[in-house]
């Protein structure tokens, strides 16, 4: 069965998941993974929105278009406020954040708000509450495709912090969350060592020098890649029955 | 203590505040900061921000959670000089907006941007009334040192802490389902921060969905967000969050941002221009406005906003 990046990336995010956890979730790939998660049988996962909305249940075809909508709040356990979904978030709620990247670094420092061209800056909606999870959470997972222009040495911008300069550094600036410890892409998924990004594992098919050609940097690499199967046709069947216009997996 | 002088000079008894969506925006005097309530595409009080252009503000600061299209006409229109938030774009699938893009670049709007919860804990220090409140959020980042807050070691323990100041807007413009002509106000479905948005602000001016009886609202107190005492105007604006979603009565008009997003992909600035010309200059009031659109598309997302509630009491 073929697939596409998105369609990849959410069923690797699925399989990352563990069970019995809450969750911070986004609207995109990372709530489709989770669902999937779920529908596979991780059914003690709790979902928390910033939007405020607390394990609400997705209703197919109505894929929410932000963090906040009622597409979110259908048959939910509560509606917290906005603070209330953050405040839950610092006081040790949530064990972990899903986050979006436009730019990710060797450090797992994520940029959503500019990024620097010849031209000028080109500008990005911002950090809305990704510099909140990327704060506070016991630990974020960072979900995007694998791209030469997203994986950049440096980010242009910190708006979420990772590791930022490596090893201890993180600790020392005296961020409360443990920060990313792992980037899920389409084609690999990174741990990190010493705060820096490691390739541990590749989707079947694909080698490590096409893993590296689609970074501006070099990662360290683990000494065992272990092999991503490709999705299932179940899988493949559950997510796309949840984004059935193709609104995220187009 | 600013807002708590200005508060304590007011007057808090019962009082008739409905008003003309005219009359509720004069409140609002060219230079205040204005808080818009809601987030995203949600309870986005646009009939309210329909007129602040149509009487062409000058000179605002607007601060909002999150913004949508609606911070983006507000900047193009020239009627804010500054935004304050920690997100923008069209919303929806539209994305990044070119035209505010273009403003950026050219430096002709000021922009301040904030962690969600670092600008949302803006609002609830200035609810409580005092000057900051203390979180761990935003350490480490660009966002904050931007910003230039207090950053200290807290005196009671507990290690580094980001001071976030309080936020007292001038005027809070609010889009609620069901209010009584003293402002009692309730929101139904999710809160956002609403009631913080309206508490922080020295004014606070209700639109509302429908105006209830004061013995309809004393049978559903816990639905109450904001006490009449906190309110200054308050009118009846059915589709006054058209076209964002009010939960309960109607979904956001994906067409109608599709379009709006179309103006902007296509001419930038300029396109947003003509958007505000046809769809505001051009019309009398918000009335004349929602004469645009089609009432299939109003039946529709009133429509599916019904079937995602079916089965479930939203109060």
């Amino acid at each position: 069965m073929s697939f596409t990046k998105r369609e990849a990336l959410a069923v690797i995010t699925s399989r990352m998941l563990k069970d019995g956890i809450s969750i911070f979730v986004g609207i995109g790939i990372s709530q489709l993974a989770t669902e999937l998660a779920k529908r596979l049988g991780k059914k003690n996962i709790n979902i928390i929105y910033e939007g405020g909305s607390i394990d609400p249940v997705l209703k197919p075809p109505y894929i929410p278009y932000s963090t906040n909508d009622i597409r979110v709040g259908f048959r939910a356990l509560m509606y917290p406020t906005c603070l209330e979904s953050f405040t839950f978030m610092q006081r040790g709620l949530v064990d972990l954040a899903l986050l979006g990247a436009a730019q990710v670094d060797r450090y797992g420092n994520v940029n959503s708000s500019l990024i620097r061209t010849e031209k000028g800056n080109l500008y990005l909606p911002g950090s809305g509450g990704a510099n909140d999870l990327a704060s506070l959470a016991k630990e974020t997972m960072i979900i995007t495709v694998l791209e030469k222009r997203r994986f950049v040495e440096r980010v242009d911008f910190i708006t979420s912090p990772g590791h930022l300069s490596g090893g201890e550094s993180r600790k020392k600036e005296g961020l409360i969350g443990n920060g990313p410890s792992k980037v899920i892409t389409d084609l690999a998924v990174f741990s990190f060592e010493n705060g820096e990004m490691k390739v541990d594992g590749i989707l079947h098919g694909y080698t490590i020098e096409e893993v590296l050609g689609n970074m501006s940097f070099h990662p360290k690499i683990s000494k065992e890649i272990y092999e991503i199967p490709e999705p299932t046709e179940e899988e493949l069947t559950i997510l796309r029955s949840f984004d059935p216009n193709k609104v995220f997996l187009g | 203590m600013q807002s708590r002088i200005f508060s304590l000079n007011k007057d808090h008894g019962f009082k008739n505040k409905l008003m003309s969506l005219e009359d509720a925006i004069s409140l609002i005097s060219n230079g205040d900061t204005v808080a818009i309530g809601g987030t995203v595409i949600t309870r986005d009080p646009f009939g309210a921000i329909w007129q602040i252009i149509k009487s062409e503000k000058r000179n605002l600061t607007v601060v909002r959670t999150m913004m949508s299209f609606e911070g983006i006409i507000l900047a193009v229109s020239g009627v804010a000089k500054k935004l304050i938030t920690s997100w923008i774009a069209i919303a929806g699938p539209f994305g990044v907006s070119k035209a505010f893009s273009e403003l950026l670049a050219s430096k002709k709007i000021d922009f301040e941007e904030w962690s969600h919860m670092g600008i949302l804990l803006r609002f609830y220090a200035g609810a409580i009334g005092i000057p900051f409140i203390p979180t761990y959020t935003m350490i480490g980042s660009d966002i904050l040192n931007k910003l230039n807050l207090k950053v200290m070691e807290s005196p009671y323990g507990g290690g580094k802490v980001v001071l976030i100041p309080a936020i007292i807007p001038d005027v809070a413009v609010i889009h609620v389902q069901r209010a009584d002509r003293f402002g009692n106000a309730q929101i139904l479905g999710m809160p956002i921060q609403d009631k913080e948005i309206a508490l922080a602000s020295k004014k606070v001016i209700i639109t509302a969905e429908e105006i209830v009886s004061e013995e309809y609202i004393r049978r559903n107190p816990e639905a109450t967000d904001i006490p009449h005492f906190a309110v200054d105007a308050v009118v009846k604006l059915p589709l006054g969050a058209y076209p964002t979603e009010c939960q309960g009565y109607y979904e956001s008009d994906l067409n109608f941002l599709e379009n709006l997003s179309r103006y902007d992909k296509e001419k930038g600035v300029e396109g947003i221009n003509e958007f505000i010309e046809k769809y505001i200059y051009g019309k009398n009031d918000f009335n004349d406005f929602l004469k645009t659109v089609d009432p299939r598309e109003l039946i529709s997302i009133m429509y599916s906003m019904k079937e995602l509630l079916s089965g479930d009491n939203l109060i």
